[in-house]
């Protein structure tokens, strides 16, 4: 019953939310200088007006706003400017598959390996292994995924010729790795990290030492006492890294050519094409928003003293 | 009667950044059947990392060597895995902390169970049979409710209950109570040290009571080990050690426990005269509510009233104790008093001034008469500021003009009040002990020259020696700047000693008020009566005298 409360009153919650996102990404777009149809070879006049009317660019802004959203609210996202024959929410559905193939290959593998490395930090707490541990996180944290990518090309791929350097050959095995493992590094370290710090805080614990003190094997302790408190954080901290690999998606499917959403998004800003670009911007919004609502209920089912305060 | 724990030349050592620290020195002690053994010291006397190294609990810095024996079986360098055989199971042991020393993220029958799934071969039905029934023995209503409740639904005692109701599931012989009873209220230590000892009759153990509380050696041990900075100053039955101790370390300790104990026969001169005296605070029907958040959509409103319509007045020159068990709104109505919480209701009037008439300015010309000494010296002090930073504040925010020669002037002379030199003023609050801060808030406190000052539980947190300092220097900054003080504590000994008045509050009520040694001596409700009873008092043959009164009224 509560949890249920919860989940309606966040999804109402959501909506001024959304409102703003679109408000303000509109304004940004169209505040931005130049127009969807300058082309180096200027368009007639009267050709340029009659593409103008016909997709409302007249009008005030605060108008074609309304307009928008109304329109979104009917589930239109409107046509593209750019790929003429093609919806945005055509584009948006040939893209995503992409996008989350990558963006779900990459957050399982930070999640994996991050929270497995930085358990194994923590038990190992001041070794030499900690450190080497939380040296290489401080790395993959700090080198930025534009960085990472053409480093791990270099190597891989010009230096061993072991995996291809860009492409999306279908989906293949082989053209994913790189992509997906650029992607996920930085998000891996930080959760290493993460989960190496609330590890060593719970293993310190009264509690810890409780189980101890009842002569619980060290495996026991683990599993039935530390695993859940110690991945609170790791749990809290999904709903920011969807965001971060989403936005790390967009520079990633640039660099390695994939046909992802991303790199819609990016040809979008650059060409003036509006509805594309606002359409990726409200997609993604949603998408963010759902996440963040999916962890904060799984919370809730993991820490009881939340589930009793909802 | 044989041996069930034998202690030879036990040390303990840790291992700090290059330097080794003896916590533990040469310790030898023995422990029969069916005997309480009580350590007790002041903190770092080493108490608790002695049991600790013999639970093989150590933290990972700290090694322990020489012979503590078992039931014949040497448990000193025992592997993990043979000692997990033995703890839990034939030693059990309870901590000082049961909020935390409870897993907060699993449910009170997981954790129980654990033990027994462990130690024993039982079935999963034979096990939750067993949870409840020691549920049930340890005192508590609807145990199968607990079982799949968890610990922070719980008040302190309860959760003490619970770890009590673990340590029993496996039938241990021996029992190791770490501080079971200092985070907990007089009247709960009470049932839970009662507990304890019934327990012990019932289940057949022995036990090692750890306390720096002589009170509750006095109410519970047999034997006696004293220790101080790692080595035992004197062992011996609980009747040599409280009737004729040897060492002066026991002797300063049973000294400085009954300066400040309730059985005290000397009455304490107040220092009240009869005249008419202002009145500085005057709460009339003051009542403060808090809304807590609905359960379901249309249940009614959660409503918790921490203060319950208070009618109380503090006169100009004394020393108003507030006292009650934890939860009685002792420290709201203080907040209250301080502009700090809104009135839900009713009225107080400070300096004669009506708290819910006045505006910004006015309060804070309240509030420079008004100041206030918290009950955590370290978190209620910047860890940022050096407590030069700290004395000036209040100086900055109450008398912005003053110049900078006579801001260095108050600000030594404040710090020297407080028995602390101007040596002191470069340095951080964690550069200091728990006393010394003390001794800065406090000073902090007098920086505007209030006339009203209120200790909220400000000497609760201290060690007993520290405690006894530091209620000298209030009595004696109190009689030279002729303050008043509210002084809050659920320390009833303190607060004999040094208040004039007392409030017994009780659930957001007043229980009875009037002059302390009348509320001591006379009290006249029968809850003013228990809560001084619940005291234990430093003398074993009168403890025993209360422990048959209370078995037999039971």
């Amino acid at each position: 019953m509560s949890n249920f409360r919860f989940v309606i009153g966040r999804f109402l919650g959501a909506i001024p939310t959304l409102l703003i996102l679109i408000c303000l990404a509109f304004l940004l777009v169209k505040s931005a200088p130049g127009g969807p149809f300058d082309f180096e070879r200027s368009l007639p006049e009267e050709v340029e007006a009659n593409l103008r009317a016909a997709y409302n660019l007249d009008d005030p802004v605060y108008l074609q706003l309304f307009k928008y959203i109304g329109d979104l609210m009917q589930g239109d996202f409107g046509p593209s400017f750019q790929y003429r024959d093609y919806t945005v929410t055509e584009l948006i559905s040939t893209g995503f598959p992409v996008s989350l193939r990558l963006g779900v290959a990459a957050i399982l593998l930070a999640l994996i390996f991050g929270s497995l490395i930085g358990s194994i930090a923590a038990l190992n707490q001041n070794s030499k292994l900690d450190y080497g541990v939380m040296f290489f996180g401080m790395i993959g944290i700090s080198i930025p995924n534009f960085v990472m990518a053409p480093l791990l090309v270099l190597f891989f791929s010009i230096g061993l010729r072991a995996l291809p350097a860009g492409g999306y050959n279908g989906g293949d095995f082989y053209h994913m790795i790189l992509p997906v493992v650029s992607l996920a590094l930085p998000q891996m370290a930080y959760i290493a990290r993460l989960t190496r710090g609330s590890m060593i805080e719970v293993l310190s614990s009264n509690f810890v030492r409780t189980a101890k003190a009842q002569g619980l094997p060290v495996r026991t302790i683990l599993l039935a006492h530390v695993l859940k408190p110690a991945f609170l954080p790791v749990v809290s901290y999904l709903g920011p890294a969807t965001a971060a690999i989403i936005t790390g998606s967009v520079v990633v499917e640039q660099i390695f050519g994939l046909p992802g959403l991303g790199r819609y998004f990016v040809q979008g800003a650059l060409n003036r094409d509006y509805t594309l670009v606002m359409g990726v911007v409200v997609f993604y919004g949603c998408l963010i928003i759902l996440f963040n609502l999916i962890v904060d209920t799984l919370y809730g089912f993991i820490d009881p003293k939340i589930k009793q305060n909802r | 009667m044989t041996e069930l724990l034998l202690a030879e030349k036990l040390n303990v050592n840790f291992r700090s950044r290059g330097e080794t620290i003896h916590a533990v020195k040469d310790l030898s002690f023995n422990l029969r059947d069916d005997e309480v053994l009580g350590i007790v010291g002041e903190s770092g006397s080493g108490k608790s990392q002695t049991v600790l190294s013999i639970m093989g609990l150590l933290e990972s810095n700290g090694a322990a060597s020489g012979s503590a024996t078992f039931a014949n079986k040497e448990l000193i360098g025992l592997s993990p895995s043979e000692l997990n055989k033995i703890r839990g199971n034939e030693i059990a042991m309870i901590f000082q902390d049961p909020m935390s020393s409870l897993n907060p993220y699993i449910t009170i029958g997981k954790q129980m169970s654990g033990v027994l799934k462990r130690h024993t071969k039982m079935t999963n039905k034979e096990i939750k049979q067993k949870c409840i029934e020691m549920l049930h023995a340890v005192g508590i209503n609807k145990p199968e409710e607990r079982l799949g409740g968890y610990s922070f639904e719980l008040s302190g005692g309860m959760r003490q209950r619970v770890m009590i109701a673990s340590a029993l599931l496996t039938n241990p012989k021996l029992l190791i109570a770490d501080e079971p009873t200092t985070a907990l209220d007089v009247t709960v230590q009470e049932k839970i040290l009662d507990l304890i000892l019934d327990v012990k009759d019932r289940f057949k153990m022995s036990v090692i009571m750890i306390t720096h509380d002589l009170g509750v050696v006095a109410r519970t041990c047999d034997q006696v080990l004293v220790m101080k900075n790692g080595e035992l100053q004197e062992s011996g039955d609980i009747e040599s050690i409280f009737y004729s101790p040897k060492a002066d370390y026991t002797k300063e300790l049973l000294k400085k426990s009954k300066e400040i104990n309730l059985d005290d026969q000397q009455k304490y001169t107040q220092t009240q005269d009869a005249s008419i005296k202002n009145c500085l605070v005057r709460s009339t029907k003051a009542k403060v509510c808090f809304f807590l958040p609905k359960k379901t959509l249309f249940a009614e409103e959660n409503v918790l009233t921490a203060v319950n319509e208070i009618s109380m007045e503090t006169l100009d020159g004394e020393v108003l104790g507030i006292v009650g068990e934890s939860g009685s709104g002792k420290s709201t109505l203080a907040k209250t008093i301080l502009g700090l919480q809104k009135l839900t209701s009713g009225q107080i009037e400070v300096f004669g001034e009506r708290l819910s008439e006045v505006n910004k300015k006015e309060l804070k010309e309240i509030r420079k008469k008004m100041q206030v000494v918290f009950q955590d010296p370290f978190s209620s002090l910047n860890p940022r500021m050096t407590v030069f930073e700290i004395l000036k504040e209040p100086l900055d925010s109450f008398f912005p003009s003053m110049t900078k020669e006579s801001v260095q002037k108050d600000i030594e002379g404040g710090l020297t009040e407080v028995g602390l030199t101007p040596e002191y003023l470069g340095r951080y609050p964690h550069e200091l002990s728990g006393g010394q801060c003390q001794r800065v808030a406090i000073a902090r406190a007098l920086m505007p020259k209030p006339q009203l000052l209120i200790c909220d539980e400000a000497v609760s947190a201290l060690d007993a020696s520290i405690r006894g300092e530091i209620i000298e220097l209030l009595l004696k900054i109190k009689s030279e700047k002729k303050l008043t003080m509210i002084f809050i504590a659920h320390d009833l000994a303190v607060v004999r000693k040094i208040c004039d008045r007392v409030i017994v509050m009780q659930s957001g009520k007043v229980v009875e008020q009037g002059p302390t040694e009348k509320v001591f001596f006379e009290p006249e409700k029968e809850y003013t009566a228990n809560l001084l009873s619940a005291v234990p008092t430093p003398d074993p043959k009168k403890e025993k005298e209360k422990h048959i009164k209370r078995t037999q009224t039971q």
